[in-house]
């Protein structure tokens, strides 16, 4: 059987990172929201997609904005990939 | 909508390829370059109308009082960085409307031009995290697509594969990092980071939301072992890009590194400081020693631009406020004479077609006012005295002995002069007689081409001679840096 | 509800196993999925973090930050596999080891 020697370093690396990580995080457990503040959260009773969504309007509109800019950009850059050859 | 300085480059940005689709195809480059160019004049005019404004107060956006919605802060250190970037992007418009002109799609050109420079303006304004990182992925696909714009060389579409694999892993270590600093502190808003964060005391999750935010922008800002992408995509893009990327993308990552260490960790300042006295050392060996083997010019340029950040975070590992002050300052001259360098290479490119240091041997004596330029830019990278590579080195020097790390300076005299060894074979390449009759038809560059580098080479000269403004400029915006409480 | 360390180590594992496909794999196609795999571990962070803050409530900020995301993810994927177009025309195959012609 031809062994692929980067592939077998590669699955051992990786096995070892995740028992490593796995080890880790049972050790030292995340702080969870530890210096954290009081903010405003949606109950779960309520709808939350509809609450979602008028926070998002209301408080990250910039970023909705310049996304569907990045969209646009996109569709531009791939135009100009497949652009015809002069 | 937004700020002026945004919407009148977005403005431009949208309208350049529908008017470039109705224009005749030999003058597409000019007239979509004149466009972009007057977007770019207007934008400019806002931001030195607003500086005076902002000494004071920055400029909140949205106009909103609370503190929750606050996403974009016009204020004094993000106008030093943008004003570099507007700077440069408006010279590469100028220099590019003959430079691509045999290329087709430059009205795409263009428009990917200003949507890049938006993003570089809206990165070094952010306030917040997410609105960071946004504006960083605006800017970081439009490179990517500039970068391989010529996608019938082979090389050019090779560099972009790997300029794109590598800052992807990029982005999305950045976005891991910063759902764990979320979990720490249940926002995303940087001063209110700064304030949860003040107390803290350490703590592993911590350091490694900070290794993850600084090895994602480190991959964008060429710290060592990540830097593999840098000397092939500035190698193979087309020259004004190559300009625009190395004098002020890579300076914008090491600005948010400085900004995220400077305001968010100063509670782990310790540890922060010797790793980065690590990594200055290390740009500085690899930069160096490998761009003595080259002879592609360009490629030796990139190999300099890794040097120059070994330089730049020297700075940041010192910590103080001088340090900082020499960092903004090393950022803006590093900007702007490395593209001043890239931008004459590209004339000489465009005369000649070649890029080896055999090839150009000679090609001083026929375009006279390009090499006086790249001679000047050269000297000023070596750091000779009346130029302004010089007073940021100084500057530099200054605040190792400051912080009490005199190793550091003296490692950065020893590399700067080892670095004379590839700048002194540019110039001797430059100065040279012509070997062969290939040169003889050679003509010096066209006026579009000379204009940005008149230009820059004047900025060199001036701020060598005359720092103080600039000095003045870089103090206050360190100043700013360092209170978080001048934000809240 | 489960505790949180098994989403943290989900998240973990799934960024661990993205860096193994980016540094193993040689078909241009498959480090595309890479890229998606490394992004997505991130979302799944923020989303359990979400949750967790107090039994009962979940924070939209999160939710919001994974839904602009998502998106731009999208786009670098779109790019990517644009160029991915012209590397087989170029070099006639899509093994990434091939591509070494920019050397030094």
């Amino acid at each position: 059987m031809k062994f692929d020697y980067i592939q077998v370093i590669g699955v051992l690396m990786a096995v070892t990172a995740v028992i490593i990580a796995l080890i880790t995080i049972s050790q030292h457990s995340f702080p969870l929201f530890k210096y954290a503040e009081s903010r405003e959260l949606i109950n779960i009773r309520e709808d939350i997609g509809e609450k979602s969504g008028i926070f998002l309007w209301r408080n990250r509109s910039l970023d909705l904005i310049i996304q569907s800019f990045i969209l646009l950009v996109s569709a531009l850059g791939c135009v100009a990939l497949f652009r015809a050859k002069r | 909508m937004f700020t002026a300085i945004i919407d009148s480059l977005l403005i431009f940005s949208v309208l350049t390829p529908i008017v470039g689709l109705l224009t005749p195809k030999e003058k597409t480059s000019t007239i979509c370059g004149s466009l972009s160019l007057v977007g770019f004049v207007i934008s400019i005019g806002f931001l030195l109308r607003i500086i005076p404004e902002i000494h004071e107060s920055p400029i909140k956006i949205p106009v909103d009082a609370g503190l929750v919605r606050t996403s974009l802060m016009i204020d004094l250190p993000g106008s030093f960085i943008s004003l570099l970037a507007l700077g440069l992007g408006a010279f590469a418009v100028i220099y590019s409307t003959k430079f691509m002109e045999r290329d087709s799609g430059t009205h795409l050109y263009y428009s990917l031009i200003m949507a890049m420079t938006v993003g570089m303006v809206g990165v070094s304004y952010s306030e917040d995290l997410f609105t960071l990182f946004v504006f960083w992925e605006l800017m970081c696909i439009t490179s990517y697509v500039l970068v391989g714009f010529r996608k019938d060389e082979k090389e050019s579409v090779e560099a972009a594969i790997k300029y794109m694999l590598m800052s992807g892993v990029g982005s999305a270590t950045i976005l891991f990092g910063m759902s764990l600093i979320y979990g720490l502190t249940g926002t995303l808003n940087l001063p209110r980071i700064a304030l949860s964060l003040e107390a803290a005391s350490g703590g592993l999750w911590l350091y490694i939301s900070l290794g993850m935010l600084i090895t994602g922008f480190g991959i964008k800002a060429a710290i060592v072992p990540l830097h593999v992408w840098v000397p092939d995509a500035y190698t193979a893009s087309p020259s004004p890009i190559s300009a625009i990327i190395a004098g002020a993308s890579t300076e914008l990552a090491v600005f948010v590194i400085c900004k995220l260490l400077f305001f968010i960790f100063p509670a782990i300042k310790i540890g922060w400081m010797e790793f980065f006295s690590a990594f200055a050392v290390l740009n500085m060996i690899l930069g160096n020693i490998v761009g003595l083997l080259q002879n592609d010019v360009k490629r030796m340029l990139a190999y300099s631009s890794v040097a120059h950040i070994g330089y730049i975070f020297i700075g940041i590992a010192a910590g103080t406020k001088l340090g900082l002050t020499a960092t903004l300052l090393h950022i803006f001259n590093h900007g702007i004479m490395k593209a001043l360098a890239f931008l004459c290479m590209g004339a000489i490119i465009y005369r000649i077609g070649r890029r080896n240091l055999e090839d150009i041997a000679g090609v001083g004596r026929r375009m006279p006012i390009t090499s006086t330029a790249f001679i000047i830019s050269v000297l000023a990278l070596i750091g000779m005295p009346p130029l302004n590579g010089f007073i940021s080195k100084l500057l530099i020097f200054m605040s190792c002995l400051d912080s009490g790390m005199l190793w550091l300076g003296i490692l950065l005299i020893i590399f700067s002069a080892i670095s004379t060894g590839y700048y002194v074979r540019i110039l001797k390449a430059l100065i040279a007689a012509p070997k062969d009759e290939k040169l003889n038809d050679v003509k010096e560059a066209p006026i579009s081409i000379l204009i940005p580098i008149c230009c820059l080479a004047f900025l060199v000269i001036l701020l060598g001679i005359w720092p103080d403004p600039i000095l003045k400029f870089a103090e206050e915006s360190s100043s700013w840096l360092m209170e978080v409480g001048k934000y809240v | 509800m489960l505790n949180f360390s098994a989403y943290l180590a989900c998240a973990i594992t799934l960024y661990i196993i993205g860096l193994y496909c980016l540094v193993t794999k040689r078909n241009l196609i498959r480090l595309v999925i890479g890229i998606e795999i490394l992004v997505n571990a991130a979302h799944i962070n923020f989303i359990a973090l979400s949750a967790y803050w107090t039994p009962g409530f979940i924070d939209p900020l999160a939710r919001s930050i994974v839904v602009i995301s998502i998106g731009l993810a999208g786009c670098v994927g779109a790019i990517l596999l644009s160029f991915a177009v012209y590397a087989y025309r170029h070099y006639g195959t899509l093994d990434v080891s091939k591509m070494r012609e920019l050397r030094g």
